[in-house]
C-alpha cells in the first residue's frame, strides 16, 4: 500500500444510512491498518443517535435519569472514531437493516454480558451509572449494588429494627433513619451553610435539648433555616457555587486593573443568590426579567426595567448596567457579563450557548455529553467548516442550540457598529453571519425553540435542569457524587422539587435528611 | 490474634468483618461518610472565631497579604477571579498540611502576643496562666484550665482528663509560660477533630 493512500469509511462508529452524520471521509490507511478503527465489515460509521436509543432502550439507565447518555459511554474518542470494550462488543452484536432497532436489540444481547471484565454485568453498570466499557472506572458511585432498585427510593435504607415498636414510630413521624447523628449533622449545618463550626455555648445549648429525636430533628431544621439566611450563606455560600456558572475573570470586570471591562459580574452573582436563597423559585435563574442590587443594610432587592450604565469599555461604549430590554431576559443567561464574557466577538455565539447548556443542565458537549443532534445540522451558517464529518458530531447538536443566541450582542467593537454589549438586536444574525438565511430553526433536547426566552423556558421545566441544580447542591454538601445507594433518595429528591416549591433551600432541608449527612455508616 | 496479623489485618481495613451488622440492614446501607476537610474559608472563620482575632491578621505573609490569599488553593478555596479556579481541588495538595501548620502556628501566636499586651483583667483566651512566667508546672491548675479553655473554643467541648494530662506535658522546665500556651493552641488547632468535620 502506498504511503498516503485512504481508505472510505464514514465519520463515526454506527451510522443510520438515512442519517446526515454519514459523511463518505478520507482516513491514512494505517489508522485502519492500526486498529483504530474497527468494525463489522468494515461499516464503522458516525451515529449520534445512539444515545437516544440507549435511553429507549434501557429507560432505567442511571445516564438516562435527567440526563442525555454520553458518547462515553461506548466511545473513547469520536475521530478519529474509537470504541470502548462495550463499544466493540455492542457493536459486534449489532446486525444489519434499521439502525435503532438493531442497535436495541444489540444491547439485549450483551446486557448480561460483563464488556470490561470487571465482574459487573453490562445492564447493571449502565443501571447503577459505572461505564460498562471501561474496568478501572470505580468512580465515585460507591457502595454495594443491590440490583433491583426501582427508582422509587423506596428501598433507601429502611430503618433497623430496634426490636421495640420505637422503630415504626420513628419511621412513621421522622424523614431520618434510627441511629442518625444529629450532633454531626448540627456541625455539618453551621459549616455548610453558616461557615464556622458551632460555638461550645451554642453546642452545650444542642445538648440540652430534649434527647427525643423529634426535639432533636425539629432543632436540626431551624437551625439549618437560620443558616440559611446567613449572611455567609447569601455573601460567600452561594456565590461560590455560582462560579462554575458565571465563570468571572477579573481582568476584564467591573475592577478591570487594565480598563478593559466588558460587564459588572456581580450582578450575576446577585441574581443567583436571590433566586437560590428566601425560598424563591430556583427556575428564575432561567426565566428571571429582572435584576437584584443590594440595598444598604446588605439584603439583595428585586429591581425591574434598564439598569444604567456606569462604566465604559474600551470602545467607548457603556458597560455595568443591564441595559437588556425585559422582554428579552432569561435570567442569568441574559445579563451583560454571560452574553460579553462567553460570546466576545464571535458572530455565532456557540461558546455562550454551550455554557448555559453546560452549566445550567449539567451537559458539556466539549465532553461529549448532551449530543441530541438535529437532522439536516449543522449547516455551517458562518462557513467555519464544521460540517466536516469530525465536528458534525458536535456540531449537529451545538449549531441548533446556538440560533437564538445570535441575535443578542457580545463585546463589540467594530467601530462601525454601535451596539453595546448585551443588548438584543433583531438584525444582527444577518450583519454578522455570512450565510444566515433567517430560517435557522434553534434546537433544544430535540425540541424546536423560537427564542432564547423559549430556551430558557424549556430548560427550566426539563429534568436536566433539574437533576443539575440539586446535583451542585449535593456535591457541596457532601464534597462527592451521590453514592449507589443514595441514588434513588437523590433521584426522588429532585424529581420532587416541584412539590417543595422549587426552593432551594427546601432541596437542603432533604438533603441534610439523607442518612449520611447524619454521619450514617 | 497474634500481634502481627492484628497490624496487617489493620492496615487491610479487614477487621470489622466478623463485627458488621447482619445482611438485613446491610442491603440498604449507606456507605461510611468519612469525614470532611474543613476548607479555607471555614477553617480561618473558626480560627479567628475561637481566638477572637481579626481574620485579616491572623497570620499575614510578608505582614502585608492574608495567608488565606497567599496559600488560599493549599487551604482548599476555589480562585475564579484571577486563576480561573471555578471549583476548589477534591482533595488537599502536597503543601495543605505546611500552610495549615503556618496558618494556625500564626494565629496561636498572634492570640499570645495580643494577650500579652494587655493587663491580665483584659486578656481574652489566656487567662489562666501567667504569660511572662519562666516556665509552668503541669500540675498547676491554671495549666488544666487552659488546657480545657482552649478545648471549649477550639472544639467546642471540655477536655478529658487524659486530653488536659497529654497537653499539660508541653510545659516543662525550659519552655516558657508563653511558648506552652502558642504550642498548646497549636496542638489543639492541628488536631482531627479541628481541621475536619
Amino acid at each position: 500500500m502506498k504511503k498516503g493512500r485512504t481508505v472510505t469509511i464514514a465519520s463515526c462508529s454506527l451510522l443510520d444510512p438515512s442519517s446526515r452524520f454519514r459523511r463518505e471521509t478520507r482516513v491514512p490507511w494505517w489508522l485502519v491498518a492500526a486498529g483504530v478503527i474497527i468494525g463489522p465489515a468494515g461499516s464503522a460509521h458516525a451515529r449520534p443517535l445512539a444515545p437516544s436509543v440507549l435511553c429507549q432502550a434501557v429507560p432505567d439507565a442511571a445516564e438516562c435519569s435527567g440526563q442525555v447518555a454520553a458518547c462515553s459511554t461506548c466511545h473513547t474518542s469520536t475521530w478519529p472514531p474509537n470504541w470502548n470494550e462495550y463499544g466493540l462488543q455492542l457493536m459486534g452484536a449489532l446486525s444489519s437493516g434499521e439502525y435503532a432497532e438493531a442497535l436495541t436489540e444489540a444491547l439485549r444481547a450483551t446486557e448480561e454480558l460483563d464488556a470490561d471484565g470487571d465482574g459487573i454485568a453490562n445492564l447493571d453498570e449502565l443501571r447503577r451509572g459505572t461505564n460498562p466499557g471501561e474496568p478501572d472506572d470505580p468512580g465515585d458511585w460507591t457502595g454495594d449494588w443491590t440490583g433491583d432498585w426501582t427508582g422509587d427510593g423506596s428501598d433507601y435504607c429502611v430503618v433497623p429494627s430496634m426490636g421495640d415498636d420505637r422503630t415504626a414510630e420513628l419511621a412513621s413521624t421522622l424523614p431520618v433513619v434510627e441511629g442518625y447523628d444529629f450532633e454531626r449533622a448540627y456541625r455539618r449545618v453551621h459549616v455548610l451553610y453558616c461557615g464556622r463550626s458551632p460555638s461550645y455555648d451554642e453546642l452545650r445549648d444542642w445538648r440540652g435539648i430534649a434527647p427525643e429525636p423529634e426535639s432533636r430533628y425539629l432543632a436540626l431544621h431551624e437551625a439549618l433555616s437560620v443558616c440559611l439566611t446567613s449572611e455567609y450563606w447569601r455573601d460567600q455560600g452561594l456565590p461560590r457555587l455560582a462560579d462554575p456558572l458565571i465563570r468571572p475573570v477579573s481582568s476584564i470586570g467591573r475592577d478591570s486593573m487594565v480598563n478593559v471591562s466588558v460587564g459588572d459580574y456581580q450582578w450575576d452573582y446577585r441574581l443567583f443568590s436571590y433566586v437560590m436563597s428566601g425560598g424563591r423559585d430556583i427556575r428564575d435563574l432561567l426565566l428571571a426579567d429582572y435584576h437584584v442590587q443590594r440595598d444598604d443594610d446588605g439584603s439583595l432587592v428585586r429591581v425591574e426595567g434598564l439598569i444604567p450604565s456606569d462604566l465604559t469599555n474600551p470602545a467607548g461604549r457603556p458597560v455595568g448596567g443591564q441595559p437588556l430590554e425585559p422582554g428579552y431576559r432569561a435570567g442569568m443567561i441574559t445579563t451583560q457579563w454571560f452574553l460579553a464574557a462567553n460570546t466576545m466577538f464571535a458572530d455565532l455565539p456557540r461558546g455562550t450557548a454551550s455554557q448555559a447548556y453546560r452549566a445550567y443542565l449539567g451537559l458539556d458537549i466539549a465532553r461529549l455529553q448532551g449530543i441530541v443532534p438535529v437532522p439536516d445540522e449543522p449547516r455551517d451558517v458562518d462557513r467555519k467548516g464544521v460540517a466536516a464529518a469530525q465536528c458534525a458530531v458536535c456540531h449537529s447538536t451545538l449549531d441548533p442550540l446556538t440560533y437564538a443566541f445570535a441575535y443578542y450582542e457580545g463585546f463589540p467593537l467594530d467601530p462601525m457598529n454601535p451596539a453595546i454589549s448585551g443588548t438584543y438586536d433583531e438584525s444582527r444574525p444577518s450583519r454578522r453571519v455570512v450565510d444566515w438565511q433567517g430560517d435557522e430553526q434553534t434546537w433544544l433536547l430535540g425540541q424546536p425553540v423560537d427564542s432564547v426566552v423559549d430556551w430558557s423556558q424549556r430548560a427550566a421545566q426539563s429534568d436536566e435542569f433539574r437533576r443539575n441544580m440539586a446535583l451542585r447542591l449535593f456535591r457541596h454538601a457532601f464534597d462527592r457524587e451521590p453514592s449507589l445507594a443514595e441514588r434513588p433518595a437523590f433521584d426522588q429528591t429532585w424529581r420532587g422539587w416541584p412539590e417543595d416549591g422549587w426552593s432551594a433551600d427546601a432541596l437542603i432541608h432533604r438533603l441534610v435528611d439523607f442518612s449520611t449527612f447524619g454521619g450514617l455508616q | 490474634m497474634k500481634r502481627s496479623l492484628f497490624i496487617v489485618c489493620v492496615l487491610l481495613g479487614a477487621c470489622n468483618a466478623e463485627t458488621s451488622a447482619d445482611a438485613s440492614t446491610q442491603d440498604c446501607a449507606p456507605p461510611a461518610e468519612s469525614l470532611r476537610w474543613k476548607r479555607a474559608d471555614v477553617l480561618v472563620n473558626d480560627l479567628a472565631g475561637s481566638l477572637e482575632l481579626e481574620q485579616a491578621t491572623i497570620c499575614t505573609e510578608l505582614g502585608t497579604t492574608p495567608c488565606r490569599e497567599v496559600h488560599g488553593i493549599s487551604l482548599g478555596a476555589s480562585e475564579p477571579f484571577l486563576n480561573t479556579l471555578y471549583e476548589p481541588l477534591p482533595r488537599p495538595m502536597v503543601t495543605t498540611a505546611l500552610a495549615i501548620d503556618r496558618v494556625m502556628l500564626s494565629a496561636c501566636r498572634r492570640g499570645v502576643e495580643r494577650d500579652q499586651r494587655v493587663a491580665s483583667d483584659e486578656r481574652v483566651v489566656f487567662t489562666h496562666i501567667e504569660l511572662g512566667a519562666a516556665s509552668l508546672d503541669p500540675a498547676d491548675a491554671g495549666v488544666k484550665a487552659q488546657v480545657h479553655e482552649l478545648y471549649q473554643r477550639l472544639l467546642g467541648r471540655d477536655a478529658t482528663d487524659d486530653e488536659v494530662a497529654m497537653v499539660a506535658e508541653l510545659a516543662t522546665d525550659d519552655v516558657s509560660a508563653e511558648t506552652f500556651a502558642t504550642l498548646a493552641c497549636f496542638s489543639i488547632a492541628t488536631t482531627t477533630e479541628f481541621l475536619f468535620y
